[in-house]
């Protein structure tokens, strides 16, 4: 007879957990969200609500990222913030996950001219911007970090790797991880989901399903599609924003890492 | 006068009552009181707003609009979810404005209305809310009603002076009344911006609220030398606001990209219609210099064009408001203790 707990129930225990903490974390934003931020004060109270209850009106409180872009100016709460997106947020946490690399690496994040650069990298990583497009001055410095066996991990879509591959020196040696857009889930082996303006809500890990950032990002099904709210991101808030214009799809538990997936009619 | 009923309502909670359209043209309230931008405007307030109608025996005789300041409010949090109640004190002014009194009341009182916020508004509301409520703020008080006021215990001060603006004829005409160097910048820039290709006036057009509310905000940052910072005004409020039939814009724009670059927004009224906002994108934005100056030029016409007698200009800026032909009233806000209203004899 087997004695202590199994492998099955200990997923299950920390499948509870996950989800009470994700759920608590969401709600707290909501709240907040409700008494400090004009845009979902305003659209939500008129709405006809009058506390953070979501699941009313034909999107279930959710709003396209399009609206929210067009509504930047009330999306910082009244204590003030910032109301620019950062298309590239999220993306050092989601690093270590997308692409496991023994040893502190380089990333190279494929992004147009312009672009914030990444500010949450891991603890040893460097990161770097470059546009595929032309011969940038950062790509020196990526053939060096390549010769000298550091390893590169370059991220950004399809297009731009082959692009950046082909023009930096040892370009075969750099571990690509694609961007992929929530209408456009494949299965990989490897990928980050990528909105240009929450910035990067999930990663594909090794047991094949599209893994949520879910200690910074939280999702729920709604009749629109699917909702991403930024967790910790203060100014602009972003909460129940129906990424790439509402895309149908579920959020599920994974049963190798008992965290939230997504899943989508694609993916 | 005894008051039969005081009647208080929350926008955020009640719906407009069936006397309201009435009410508020028989007062003479601005856009600014329809029922639609009051609730937008309580929702996205920091303290319960709260709108008091004094009823007689036929009818409303008396409106009166305050906020309730409690121990829970808090400068960047909203208003929290239930009514005014409790320990706290009124805020009484105009939803919304700074010039004009909160206040109507269908008799002359000699005081300019301040005699029955005294004997009826404030007895009548303590009543509803109960006796937690221990002060008021009366704002805008005119200056005949300081005898009633200037008593032991109240705090009574002078406060910046509202301006307006007479109608005196077309755009030149009104430049014809003013100083001859002022009249001379003006005509200079009118000429330059009136000329200009890259800047198009606009009086009475439609305007996107979120590009007005964007723009707002650039002239509430360049006022915050108050002790409460007021909030902005919220894309849902003028989204009301601008939706309505009596207010009117004055829209500078840019036909190249189409940017707003200016905007004014006047809520009508037969009498004393009010430049209830003004703003401007900053030069180093791509905005242009001087067109708040040919506001005021664009403010005379429009004066013109309707009849409306005079417009006020509201608080701030008097020595260029007067230079540009402004008249100013004195007003003063007073702080009146309620607690043991009657033993201090009131009113």
């Amino acid at each position: 007879m087997k004695t202590g707990i199994g492998r099955d129930s200990l997923r299950g225990m920390v499948k509870t957990g996950v989800d009470a903490l994700w759920r608590t974390a969401y709600r707290r934003v909501v709240r907040s969200a409700f008494a400090t931020v004009p845009f979902y004060r305003e659209r939500w109270a008129l709405g006809g609500r009058t506390e953070p209850r979501l699941g009313s009106g034909s999107a279930e409180g959710a709003v396209s990222t399009e609206d929210l872009v067009r509504a930047a100016v009330d999306l910082a709460p009244l204590a003030g913030g910032p109301t620019g997106f950062d298309p590239v947020r999220g993306l050092g946490g989601l690093l270590p996950l997308a692409r496991p690399t023994a040893g502190d690496g380089l990333l190279v994040a494929l992004e147009h001219p312009g672009a914030r650069p990444v500010w949450d990298l891991p603890r040893g990583w460097r990161g770097c911007l470059v546009d595929a497009e032309v011969d940038d001055p950062a790509l020196p410095e990526v053939g060096a970090a390549l010769g000298a066996g550091r390893p590169v991990v370059a991220v950004g879509p399809d297009k731009a790797l082959d692009g950046f591959t082909d023009r930096v020196p040892g370009g075969d040696r750099v571990h690509r991880v694609p961007r992929r857009t929530l209408d456009r889930l494949d299965s990989g082996p490897y990928g980050v989901l990528h909105d240009p303006v929450l910035g990067y809500l999930g990663v594909l890990r090794d047991c094949g399903l599209w893994h949520l950032d879910w200690t910074r990002v939280y999702a729920r099904r709604t009749r629109a599609g699917l909702a991403f709210t930024l967790l910790r991101q203060r100014s602009p808030r972003l909460v129940d924003a129906l990424v790439g214009g509402g895309v149908p799809g579920r959020v599920e538990w994974c049963p190798r890492h008992a965290t939230p997936v997504v899943r989508t009619v694609a993916g | 006068m005894p008051v039969s009923a005081v009647e208080v309502l929350d926008a955020r909670f009640d719906a407009e009552p069936d006397h309201w359209p009435e009410l508020t043209a028989r007062a003479g309230l601005r856009a600014d009181w329809s029922w639609p931008v009051l609730a937008a405007q309580a929702w996205a307030a920091r303290v319960p707003q709260l709108v008091t109608v004094l009823h007689g025996s036929e009818g409303p005789t008396g409106v009166v609009a305050s906020g309730f300041v409690g121990p829970t409010t808090r400068r960047h949090r909203f208003v929290g979810p239930r009514r005014a109640g409790g320990l706290g004190g009124l805020d009484v002014r105009a939803p919304g404005t700074s010039a004009v009194p909160g206040w109507w009341f269908d008799t002359d009182d000699g005081h300019g209305g301040v005699h029955r916020l005294l004997a009826e508004f404030l007895p009548g509301i303590r009543r509803e809310l109960g006796a937690g409520v221990c002060a008021a703020l009366l704002r805008q008080v005119p200056e005949e009603a300081l005898p009633l006021l200037e008593k032991r215990g109240r705090l009574v001060r002078k406060t910046e002076p509202l301006a307006h603006l007479r109608a005196v004829g077309d755009r030149d005409a009104w430049l014809a009344t003013l100083p001859r160097k002022r009249r001379q910048h003006l005509r200079r820039l009118f000429d330059t911006i009136d000329d200009d290709p890259t800047t198009t006036v606009r009086t009475g057009g439609a305007v996107d609220p979120t590009r007005a509310a964007e723009l707002l905000r650039v002239n509430l940052e360049t006022h915050r030398d108050v002790p409460i910072i007021p909030l902005p005004q919220f894309t849902g409020q003028l989204t009301a606001l601008l939706a309505r039939p009596d207010v009117f814009t004055i829209a500078y724009t840019d036909p190249r990209d189409d940017t707003l670059l200016a905007l004014g927004v006047l809520l009508d009224h037969p009498e004393l219609p009010l430049a209830r906002h003004w703003s401007a994108l900053p030069e180093d934005e791509g905005g242009r210099p001087g067109l708040y100056f040919h506001f005021y030029g664009e403010l005379m016409r429009w004066l013109h064009d309707t009849g409306r007698p005079r417009v006020s200009l509201g608080k701030k800026m008097v020595d260029l408001k007067r230079s540009m032909g402004a008249e100013f009233t004195d007003q003063y806000a007073a702080a009146l203790p309620l607690v043991g209203l009657a033993l201090l004899g009131l009113p």
